[in-house]
């Protein structure tokens, strides 16, 4: 999902770079001290997820954990891609210093929109459900990540359409086993954690005093 | 089935099975090996773990990013580019999902026998001259056999250096880690101040 140096244009990489450091600016903003060590945890989860390499037959994969930071950190899963990737480019070339705020932004925004998007359905107190919201997190994240690769590659002058389609085709499983992973990560973690999650929880009534500690 | 039932083991089972589900090579990378053969640059594209790029767009540049050709990797990812000029070549591979990956070759690695780089004789491609069948061989035609046969031997030993270098290696990731650590103390730091 990264973009290589040399590919996009200057005002896009601009334009990448000023929207990143917004996200970032809010990320940041947001972040409670509380929540530090969670975004120090999950950023290395998202540089180490994405460096090791699963060989599979004669290819191999990787997982993005974009989806499941998104839903646990929200707005400061920019900070974390921003980092994450900071590292890939300089200790391994992944992408490049030029292209850090567009690869970022394409990463993290996928991220935010699923904190907002699919949060609510981890509210659910049936695993089935808190599932398939963290599939649709997984995947969702990805799928949206992909079709901002794509829009940003025709920027820089390659069709929309076959980009596109080659991209997901290529992703398509990938998307499939990070729904998976992010959907069985989120039901632990709904069941051992829940106030990991920043969202109000309804309990039975039975276990109604039990109070969520970053409920707002 | 309520949240509560699910237990650690058959997440962690569903993950490693999950492993099991992924046919397509997940594009990464995009990695380039080019060496010169004779009078060619031959290599070819490949990602992580060793897979082959096919149509990949490869273009060839003269100092000053004078375009010297542009060709396409075949079925196996691999291309071949007929040298005209000595001079350094830069090889820019791009796939069309948006990865890059650049090689240089020196012009110290190319025969001796092409004709030297001039910016205005580009568009003019002349054919490096080949030499002739001759039962007695020159110096220079001596060079060439063994520079052939030398980079003949090479090109493996090349070949597993780059990939030696592309590899990610663990004390990289324990250093990244190392580094994130450190960016939440500093964030702690700046936490604790604002608090004070």
């Amino acid at each position: 999902m990264h973009i290589s140096e040399g590919i996009m244009t200057a005002p896009m990489l601009a334009g990448g770079a000023v929207l990143t450091a917004a996200g970032v600016a809010a990320g940041l903003r947001k972040m409670e001290t509380a929540r530090i060590c969670q975004v120090a945890v999950l950023t290395a989860a998202f540089f180490v997820g994405s460096l090791i390499h699963v060989p599979i037959g004669p290819s191999s994969a990787h997982l993005m954990l974009c989806g499941l930071l998104g839903l646990i950190l929200g707005w400061a899963a920019f900070p974390a891609i921003l980092v994450g990737l900071f590292l890939q480019a300089v200790m391994f070339g992944y992408g490049g210093l030029m292209v850090l705020g567009v690869n970022t932004f394409n990463m993290a925004l996928p991220a935010v929109a699923v904190f907002y998007l699919c949060r609510q359905g981890i509210k659910s107190n049936d695993a089935k459900w808190v599932f398939v919201w963290g599939f649709t997190a997984g995947a969702g994240a990805m799928f949206l990540a992909g079709i901002l690769l794509a829009g940003s590659l025709y920027s820089a002058g390659r069709e929309f359409k076959p980009v596109v389609e080659l991209i997901l085709i290529v992703h398509l499983p990938v998307m499939i086993i990070e729904g998976l992973v992010t959907g069985w990560a989120v039901v632990f973690l709904r069941k051992v954690r829940p106030e990991i999650f920043q969202i109000y929880l309804m309990f039975p009534k039975e276990k109604e005093s039990l109070s969520c500690q970053w409920a707002k | 089935m309520p949240v509560g039932k699910i237990r650690p083991m058959s997440i962690l089972g569903g993950m490693f099975l999950s492993i099991f589900f992924v046919h397509e090579a997940f594009a990464h990378d995009l990695h380039l090996f080019a060496a010169v053969e004779g009078k060619n640059i031959t290599g070819y594209t490949y990602y992580h773990g060793d897979v082959r790029v096919p149509d990949v767009e490869i273009k060839v540049y003269a100092p000053q990013e004078k375009l010297l050709g542009q060709i396409t990797t075949d079925d196996n990812g691999e291309f071949k580019f007929a040298l005209s000029y000595k001079c350094e070549h830069t090889v820019v591979a791009v796939s069309p999902d948006g990865h890059r990956a650049t090689s240089v070759i020196k012009a110290e690695d190319l025969p001796d026998d092409l004709p030297a780089y001039h910016a205005s004789t580009v568009e003019a491609y002349p054919e490096a001259k080949t030499p002739k069948a001759n039962l007695t061989l020159s110096e220079t035609q001596l060079k060439i056999i063994v520079d052939e046969a030398v980079a003949k031997q090479v090109r493996p030993l090349r070949e597993q250096l780059e990939r030696y270098e592309n590899k990610v290696r663990l004390r990289d990731i324990v250093g990244g880690i190392g580094f994130i650590v450190g960016l939440a103390g500093v964030s702690f730091y700046f936490a604790g101040k604002r608090k004070n």
